[in-house]
């Protein structure tokens, strides 16, 4: 006997009782479809998350007060304070800035100061807002286009003027290109130069959605806000990517003697914010993972009770098949071939299920979930796996079947 | 060489004081080439006979060479080869495999036996066509009427040129006419040269056969050799074969038969579907239970 025939075998018998046979396989296809999804969302996820930090450059230290990052003595990360730098009783100043300007190997630098209070446009507020202060390198130290308009140049550093996000465009101005535009902020006028093209989703790490910022210039940032000289972090630049670890040690080390000894700041490689957040998506991807796995087993255990049923259903095509010749292990292998048939079908379901999942997350968030050939061949090897291991008992049964008493049998 | 050969044949059910003794001490030699028909009463052990022969049961005592060679040795597997490769069963109905085609019903102890499909195919189209129902070969079997569903498993049973082709009441569920066509069928194949066992109730049938059994509660009473074409003759109490075509038939039959022979042992027992008797040799304590023709 061929395994085509078994095939085509497994096929009628499972199309003879569809309902049933999807009934007993939605364990199969709630599993399949939560792995490919969640691992497909956590693989889209991270991906967006690095080509952002790409965007950022490799090349590009984050400074932050407080320990942003828990480190084990190996250097894991093995926490994060996602809190950022507002909790923290420790700050980095403009002295810190410039320490990182001084240190050798550092190419540009900027910092990123926060100022409180809401811009007003006319009678408008937009309470998401936030406002930045930097300084004309941030556009580059970013990588950032500003799409209409342009950011402002070392000759305004002086000027009220400022470069929005989209969303301050769309909420605060209603229109695309508000360029010229004034408004108000701290009872400062400031007119609107650029705007920014549209952020990717802010990363966990990163805190702010830069879609939502005002940028303002350094000085004028700090005077309307009473002169505050705290910064929400410094971006730094090194000239040569081979010795980004040995610019952060050495910046490291400078930024501890001038705090005293104490080590209340982090620096965050491109690697380090990639790392966080791979990290907890990981740990999500997981737990997801171990929901499937014990869908899985629900399946597992729904195709060989479908599979028992069926072999006692069919105790005289047992004996029929057993009295023109069919060995035991023939009759082993139909069975078997039958409930793996059966769990690849859920398995396709499921597929075919995390397909238009995900094309609906696609649609309605902003997240890209990606399917890889490997996860959908994980899956299914996986279901196949599992029909067979839950087949095996039920085959076994079948087989072992003596022919006459399975011919006296009167089921049919 | 004798195709089948039987010593001191026997099979008991159950055990202690239930033991019923459905075959006992049968000896049985089936030349290659020999219809034989075999009939007796119900429950007198003519289909334990036929399933021990076609190796679907064991015995519980004696000897069984099939083709010169001793079956009791044989594994599971190679007695489901052999099965495969030397006999055809026929059985009085649901002998098809509902959910596939006519054709690869026909074709299935060559797909067992690992031939490839277009072989398969072509081999049960002969086969069809011998047996007149080459149109039907794409219709499911309860596409089909009683009648031409015999044929069908006579057409199976003949695909693998067995030893021997084993039916159990082939026409037990037909009528006359269907009946005559089954049996026309078999006599055909019996010319050819092929050797044939089977059971039946209708002493019509006896006609197509060249040596007829009667059995009577687990032995060979009779064993008659006759040349086809005639009906068999019984030499003694013809109320035990004549008119057995209903069950009710039969068993008044057998009541009839039992209560000659009970007289002839000096016991009178009332007439009953159930018909308990004494053994007959001590060896076989237990008793034997006469079974609907329909179970
Ligand atoms: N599986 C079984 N368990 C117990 N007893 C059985 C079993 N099969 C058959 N018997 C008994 O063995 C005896 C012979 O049965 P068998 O089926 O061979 O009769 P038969 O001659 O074929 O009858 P019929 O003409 O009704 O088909 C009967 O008394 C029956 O009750
Ligand atoms: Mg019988």
């Amino acid at each position: 006997m061929m395994i085509t025939d078994n095939l085509q075998m497994a096929l009628n018998s499972i199309r003879s009782s569809r309902l049933r046979s999807f009934l007993t396989l939605l364990g199969v296809i709630i599993g399949v479809t939560s792995v490919i999804t969640s691992v497909s969302l956590a693989e889209g996820v991270k991906r967006q998350i690095s080509e952002e930090t790409n965007k950022l450059g490799n090349d590009v230290l984050t400074i932050r007060p407080g320990k942003a990052l828990n480190k084990d003595q190996q250097g894991f990360i093995v926490g994060i304070n996602t809190l950022g730098g507002a909790s923290t009783t420790a700050i980095l100043t403009e002295s810190d800035l410039k320490i990182v300007r001084e240190t050798p190997g550092i190419e540009a630098s900027t910092a990123l100061n926060l100022a409180t209070g809401l811009p007003s446009y006319q009678d408008r507020k937009f309470n998401d807002s936030v406002t930045i202060g930097t300084t004309p390198e941030l556009p580059s130290m970013l990588r950032q286009e500003v799409e209409f308009g342009r950011f402002f140049n070392d000759s305004e550093t002086e000027k009220k003027v400022a470069v929005i996000g989209r969303n301050v465009a769309e909420k605060l101005f209603d229109e695309n290109v508000p360029i010229s535009k004034s408004f108000t902020f701290r009872g400062h006028e400031f007119i609107v130069y650029g705007v920014f093209e549209r952020f990717q989703s802010a990363s966990l790490s990163q805190g702010i959605n830069f879609n939502n910022a005002i940028f303002i210039p350094y000085e004028i940032a700090k005077s309307v806000s009473g002169g505050t000289s705290q910064l929400y972090e410094v971006l730094a630049r090194v000239d040569d990517v081979e010795k980004l670890d040995e610019v952060s040690k050495d910046l490291s080390s400078r930024l501890v003697e001038a705090h005293a000894g104490q080590e209340d700041f982090s620096i965050l490689k491109p690697d380090d914010t990639r790392a966080v957040t791979n990290n907890i998506i990981d740990l999500i991807t997981a737990m997801i993972a171990g929901i499937a796995a014990i869908s899985m087993l629900v399946g597992g255990i729904g195709i060989m009770n479908v599979m028992l049923v069926s072999v006692t259903e069919r105790t005289r095509e047992i004996g029929l098949r057993k009295a023109v010749g069919a060995t035991d292990r023939q009759i082993l292998s139909q069975f078997m071939i039958e409930a793996a048939v059966l769990s690849i079908w859920g398995a396709t379901i499921g597929v075919i299920f995390s397909g238009l999942i995900s094309l609906g997350i696609r649609i309605l968030t902003n997240l890209q979930p990606v399917i890889s050939w490997q996860i959908i061949l994980f899956a299914c090897t996986i279901s196949v796996l599992v029909g067979i291991i839950f087949g095996l008992a039920p085959a076994i049964k079948a087989a072992r079947k003596d022919p006459i008493d399975a011919l006296r049998s009167s089921l049919l | 060489m004798s195709v089948i050969k039987l010593h001191d044949v026997s099979k008991l059910y159950g055990f202690g004081d239930a033991t019923t003794v459905a075959l006992e001490d049968v000896e049985l030699e089936i030349q290659k080439g020999e219809f034989v028909a075999v009939m007796g009463p119900s429950g007198s052990g003519k289909s334990t006979l036929l399933n021990i022969i076609g190796l679907l049961d064991h015995p519980s005592a004696g000897l069984y060479q099939l083709e010169g060679r001793s079956v009791e040795k044989l594994r599971s597997n190679a007695r489901a080869k052999a099965r495969r490769d030397k006999i055809g069963f026929v059985f009085q109905s649901f002998s098809l495999l509902p959910r596939l085609k006519v054709i690869d019903n026909v074709a299935l102890p060559l797909a067992y036996k690992g031939r490839l499909l277009g072989r398969r195919m072509k081999h049960a189209h002969n086969m069809l066509e011998r047996v007149g129902l080459a149109d039907r070969a794409y219709y499911l079997p309860s596409q089909l009427s009683g009648g031409q569903l015999q044929r069908v498993a006579i057409a199976r049973a003949l695909i693998n040129e067995p030893s021997i082709i084993i039916a159990d009441e082939p026409t037990g569920n037909l009528d006359s006419a269907s009946s005559r066509l089954v049996m026309e069928l078999l006599s055909e194949i019996h010319k050819l040269g092929n050797t044939v066992l089977m059971v039946t109730h209708n002493p019509e049938i006896t006609r197509y056969a060249s040596r007829v059994l009667y059995m009577y509660d687990g032995s060979i009473e009779y064993d008659v050799q006759k040349s086809v074409g005639q009906l068999a003759k019984t030499p003694r109490e013809p109320n035990l074969f004549a008119g057995e075509n209903t069950d009710e038939d039969t068993l008044q039959s057998v009541s009839a038969t039992m209560k000659l022979s009970d007289e002839k042992e000096g016991l009178l027992q009332p007439k009953k579907k159930k018909i308990r008797r004494k053994p007959r040799k001590k060896k076989f304590v237990g008793t034997t239970k006469g079974r609907s023709k329909s179970s």
